[in-house]
């Protein structure tokens, strides 16, 4: 194991930003931490980086205890929501900074090896003599990538590093990174808010919220299966219904006219609204009798403000529609509420 | 027709600058190298370095270029040596009595620097400090290092800490990071506090003649006398003198920062 945090706290006076944290992380993977903002996750990139202390607890890395050990001793990079590329030193010099500076000091002709190296692997090695201002946000990025790595850190934090960019380089710099970070063999820990981003990059995902983590596990099992409330609200879709959580893909909707028998289980919803996605119809229900929304793809037709049955199983009884809810609808489903989020 | 009021508004704009702010440069140094130019003649009727020769045959002069630079370079040394670390310190901590502390140095701006030099003036004939150089170099500082603190002070808070943290997580010591990411990005800075500090040291009279008693002779010092004189030329020639060294004292400076980035950037 690469990492693990042991109970670790931050508290002041009159505030506690987490408590008793408790994660271990292996060597090669990637893990998301997601949660609302404030909740603490990017306090805790930087304790882990070093840049803020803990009040309690350890944070061990490689099996060191590196608790009270300085951000520069660390064996960890920690990439920020900017690029933070050294405005007066040309790319090769910015990335190739960790090599001058840093703790394990590298003869010139070395660095300079490395340096253009791990710029042809971020695809940038013909802008290596521009200045960073010449050099577009996602290019920007990707050098601040390659001048975390060259120091061959243990650990590399992600703090939220694509939220200055624009939507769609957004979205096709984070499959690159993730394939990066993977091939390289990177162990790292990225922080964001958004749903997808968490699922895309992470092999494993933290739901962080209240200074607690909430639940850790694989994509697929916390948005299947969330532990609890807090959990099911922000990182998956569906509804609570006495204590139990089902998946939007679970849910069906039926006209208050056409109930079947078998629907035994259901809730009365209103539509608020629709829209059109993938080639399909998704429908925002509220459910007044549980206070909850839910986004829910339909075949039939509904109006809005229409008064509609949302039908859903229970374990031990017959889904009232399971034929037309596969697998891949609930994926682009999940798709769809990041998106309009 | 708007176009046109916006071309001629530009034209009195420009020719305003150029009337207000080159022109009286430029007539002072035609003056300086011309012999006889008076009221109602259009030009001087003829040129000559006689002014210049004047100047530079007197000994004080070259001398008293040489103990100008000395002292002002002295002055803005020290000046960094003090304020760089204050200011650092009032911009990036926060602790119990900063306003007061930055109440006080602001004190010396706004007290008459004269009432403190008389003070300062028996402490400093106790010390063995007056009649030399070392002298006035310190009650240099009197008027300098309140604005030295304050324009570095404010470079500081422009710049954000994350640049020194992103330094050391990549491994780089406080130190090393001050040298190789904090300076240089404050260079600006650094440079607006050494041209003021520069030109203030350049510009006091009455401090310099009251610690160094006429001992220690900086340009204005022998400028004054020189005014007195009806030689125009002479006058127009020191104040030419005067307004390059400044602009030297800015390419040497200019020189130097370029070399100490060269130094520490390479790959």
């Amino acid at each position: 194991m690469l990492m693990k945090l042991e109970n670790v706290s931050k508290v002041f006076a009159d505030l506690t930003v987490f408590q008793h944290l408790n994660i271990e992380v292996n060597r090669g993977d990637i893990i998301s931490l997601v949660g609302p903002s404030g909740c603490g996750k990017s306090t805790l990139l930087r304790s882990i980086a070093g840049l803020s202390r803990v009040s309690s607890g350890k944070i061990y890395i490689d099996g060191k205890d590196m608790t009270s050990i300085k951000a520069e001793q660390r064996p960890v990079v920690l990439m920020f929501q900017q690029p933070l590329l050294f405005p007066h030193l040309t790319i090769l010099e910015n990335v190739t900074y960790g090599l001058k500076y840093g703790k394990n000091k590298k003869a010139k002709k070395e660095r300079i090896e490395r340096g253009m190296n791990l710029l042809e692997k971020v695809e940038l090695e013909k802008l290596s003599g521009r200045y960073p201002n010449q050099l577009s946000g996602g290019q920007q990025q990707r050098v601040a990538l390659a001048r975390a790595l060259i120091v061959n850190p243990s650990l590399v934090l992600l703090d939220e590093p694509f939220s200055s960019l624009d939507p769609e380089l957004r979205t096709s710099i984070r499959t690159w990174v993730r394939d990066f970070l993977k091939r390289e063999g990177v162990t790292a820990v990225f922080v964001t808010h958004d749903r997808e981003e968490a699922m895309i990059m992470g092999d494993r995902i933290a739901v962080m919220k209240d200074g607690k983590f909430q639940q850790i596990g694989a994509p697929e099992e916390v948005y299947q299966h969330p532990d609890n409330e807090e959990v099911a609200e922000m990182f998956s879709e569906g509804l609570y219904v006495e204590g139990r959580f089902i998946s939007a893909g679970k849910l069906s909707l039926r006209p208050v006219s056409r109930l079947l028998a078998s629907d035994s289980q259901k809730a009365e919803g209103i539509i608020q609204s629709k829209f059109f996605k993938y080639g399909l119809t998704f429908y925002h229900v509220h459910i007044p009798e549980l206070n909850q929304s839910v986004v829910i793809q339909s075949n039939s037709k509904f109006n809005d403000k229409e008064a509609v049955h949302v039908c859903y199983k229970r374990p031990s009884v017959e889904a009232c529609d399971t034929g037309k809810k596969s697998n891949w609808r609930t994926q682009s489903q999940k798709n769809e509420q990041k998106i309009s989020r | 027709m708007i176009f046109n009021r916006k071309k001629a508004a530009q034209a009195v704009w420009f020719t305003g600058c150029i009337l207000l702010f080159v022109a009286p440069v430029v007539i002072m140094f035609i003056k300086s190298v011309s012999f006889g130019w008076s009221w109602p003649e259009w030009r001087p009727d003829q040129f000559s370095l006689r002014a210049w020769e004047v100047m530079f045959r007197d000994p004080a002069l070259s001398r008293s270029l040489y103990v100008t630079v000395a002292v002002g370079v002295s002055v803005v040394l020290i000046n960094f040596l003090i304020a760089v670390p204050s200011a650092y310190a009032l911009s990036r901590f926060s602790f119990k009595g900063k306003g007061v502390v930055e109440a006080l140095l602001m004190m010396p701006i706004l007290i008459p620097v004269l009432a403190i030099a008389m003070g300062m003036h028996l402490t400093m004939i106790r010390l063995g400090l007056t009649d030399r150089i070392t002298g006035v170099i310190l009650i240099h500082l009197l008027p300098t290092l309140p604005y030295a603190v304050r324009v570095l002070k404010a470079g500081f808070d422009r710049l954000s800490f994350d640049w020194e943290e992103q330094s050391a997580v990549l491994g780089a010591g406080r130190w090393t990071t001050f040298w190789t990411v904090v300076v240089p990005l404050i260079i600006p800075s650094l440079r607006s506090t050494a041209v003021l500090v520069f030109v203030i040291s350049l510009s006091q009279y009455v401090l310099t003649a009251i610690i160094g008693g006429g001992k220690v002779l900086t340009l204005p010092m022998i400028y004054y006398p020189y005014f007195n004189s009806a030689d125009e030329a002479v006058v127009a020639g020191f104040s030419v003198l005067f307004a390059l060294l400044p602009i030297a004292f800015l390419i040497v400076w200019e020189a130097v920062i370029k070399g100490y980035l060269f130094v520490i950037r390479k790959p």
